[in-house]
């Protein structure tokens, strides 16, 4: 027995053809809402519903959300058999276009409102623009260890010098925006580094939910923030590693110095996600007392 | 304004045309010119801007489309080839498949505008994703510089094109491997089109107006 769910409602097909159905209400907001729910991986209570008290308990389902109530084989031919036309069950495209649209239009206002989302696109600016600065820097650096003619290279240096005015704008930029919507964070890691862990998770809800570990690692992957202008060469280590407290200690505390960060960024990150309460100088005295406790191991 | 083989897509002088709906009346989407001929508005489309424009201009001659067709169409930006195609397909439907927040707010306008286009933010990485939507359609259409574009166009197809429908992919041979000449990143994507038992129809150069770039039209 195959289970399909589309927008306008659920079926339960086998050889035979439809052996049982729930269609959806017609109302295009009530639609949007099953899409989100599907969106978001649940499985709808109808979804539930229509395999209650069926005697052929062998569920074949092509979505991985719903692995828990059937076996996931999406690759089986019957599902490209099966095409289900909205119109033969009364269902104007017009409701899913509505539905759609509502859907996009909700998402939309909610990503592109939020802070996190705009702090994230001026930090993936900014790091943009510091990796072609320094690309450019290199270049004219190479260039004038040749020879070349000084109305050549002039242009290129007002270039640089422009691409550099405008990184010192958006590190300001930044850290008026990121210290407002993760001031906790900003004050144990500085804002710069706050906002690329935000852009690393993908939002700040992501960040609050990771462990120490992960966020003790996060941007280790990636040699994209592997500047010059942060140091930090070492590609064991993640983003946090760019902030002195970490790396111009000494190299035999670093370690124990990351974790320690790591596990007050995460206590940090859900003051400013969810309680929204400072707690940075408690967290800060923290640090000093371990800090303090290391130099004098 | 002569039509081409190509449904829905006319030639008038140097420049081709789609047909704007008569609900559509004086709109343009992008900044392409509307022209009156005999009762009806067309709006010119720029080879520049839309590759499958500088496909047709550098010789695509057929594409299975008509007045009805279904398109999946991923990678859909802010809509200026979607447009086109919600011209030609104007009693079908397009399913657009774009994931960027940004450029999809440009999108919605267009879908406000026309009954025919479905927007939907998703990944085209995931196509079992968007399942409730999408039905099976007659035609898959992507633009994506991605470095698996050719797995996700695959991927697509497998999921969501009927038998004997088709397909067209725009490949970016930088996004996929700089380090080889772009004729040889073609190559690589038709054998792999090919290992997946689909059909290549046909391999347009679009030199001239895009830089180291081919659609590649196929069937299954
Ligand atoms: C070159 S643009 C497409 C231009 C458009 N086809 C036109 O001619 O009007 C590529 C688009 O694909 C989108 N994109 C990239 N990867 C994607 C993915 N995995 N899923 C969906 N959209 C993607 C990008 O956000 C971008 O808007």
């Amino acid at each position: 027995m195959y289970l399909i769910t589309k927008w306008f409602g659920i079926f339960l097909i086998n050889n035979k053809g439809i052996f049982k159905k729930h269609l959806f209400s017609k109302n295009h907001i009530i639609i949007a809402k099953k899409l989100h729910q599907v969106e978001k991986n649940e499985i709808l209570p109808e979804e539930k519903e229509i395999i209650r008290n069926i005697k052929d308990k062998s569920i074949i389902v092509n979505e991985k959300r719903l692995r828990k109530i059937g076996e996931y084989k999406p690759d089986d031919i019957f599902f490209k058999k099966i095409n289900l036309d909205s119109k033969e069950f009364n269902f104007s495209f017009d409701i899913l276009k509505k539905a759609s649209l509502k859907l996009v239009e909700d998402k939309l206002e909610k990503e592109l409102k939020s802070k996190d989302y705009q702090a994230i696109q001026l930090i993936k600016t900014l790091d943009s623009l510091i990796q072609i600065s320094n690309l450019l820097s290199e270049r004219l650096d190479n260039w004038l260890m040749i020879y070349t003619p000084k109305y050549k290279i002039e242009p290129f240096k007002t270039i640089i010098k422009n691409i550099k005015k405008e990184i010192t704008r958006l590190e300001d930029q930044i850290k008026i925006d990121i210290v407002k919507i993760a001031p906790n964070c900003c004050e144990i890691i500085g804002p710069i580094i706050t906002a690329r862990l935000i852009a690393l998770a993908g939002n700040m809800e992501n960040l609050a939910k990771m462990p120490a570990s992960t966020i003790q690692i996060l941007g280790a992957e990636n040699a994209f923030f592997r500047f010059k202008k942060e140091g930090g060469k070492n590609p064991k280590h993640g983003v946090i590693f760019q902030h002195k407290i970490i790396n111009q200690s000494p190299k035999k505390n670093r370690g124990k110095i990351s974790r320690l960060i790591a596990s007050k960024l995460t206590i940090a990150i859900k003051a400013d996600f969810y309680t929204k309460r400072d707690i940075s100088n408690i967290l800060k005295n923290d640090i000093k007392i371990r800090l303090d406790e290391l130099k004098n191991l | 304004m002569k039509p081409l083989p190509i449904t829905g897509v006319y030639r008038y002088k140097n420049k081709i045309f789609t047909e704007n709906p008569v609900y559509c009346k004086g709109l343009t989407v992008y900044d392409e010119k509307l022209l009156k001929y005999h009762n009806k508005e067309y709006r010119s489309w720029n080879p520049y801007k839309s590759k499958l424009s500088a496909s047709i201009h550098n010789g695509l001659k057929r594409l299975d489309l008509s007045e009805k067709s279904t398109i999946l169409y991923l990678g859909a930006a802010t809509g200026t080839t979607v447009s086109h195609l919600s011209d030609i397909v104007n009693n079908g439907v397009i399913y657009a498949i774009e994931k960027s927040p940004f450029v999809l707010k440009k999108l919605l306008q267009l879908c406000n505008q026309r009954k025919n286009i479905i927007p939907i933010m998703s990944d085209a990485n995931h196509p079992e994703r968007y399942s409730v939507s999408v039905p099976i359609v007659d035609f898959i259409y992507q633009d994506i510089s991605q470095r698996n574009q050719d797995e996700i166009f695959i991927n697509n197809i497998r999921k969501y094109l009927k038998i004997n429908g088709q397909g067209i992919i725009m490949v970016k041979a930088r996004s996929i491997d700089v380090s080889l000449n772009p004729k040889q990143v073609y190559n690589q994507v038709i054998d792999k089109l090919n290992l997946n038992k689909i059909k290549i129809i046909d391999v347009i150069d679009l030199s001239h107006y895009e830089k180291d770039h081919a659609s590649i039209v196929v069937s299954n």
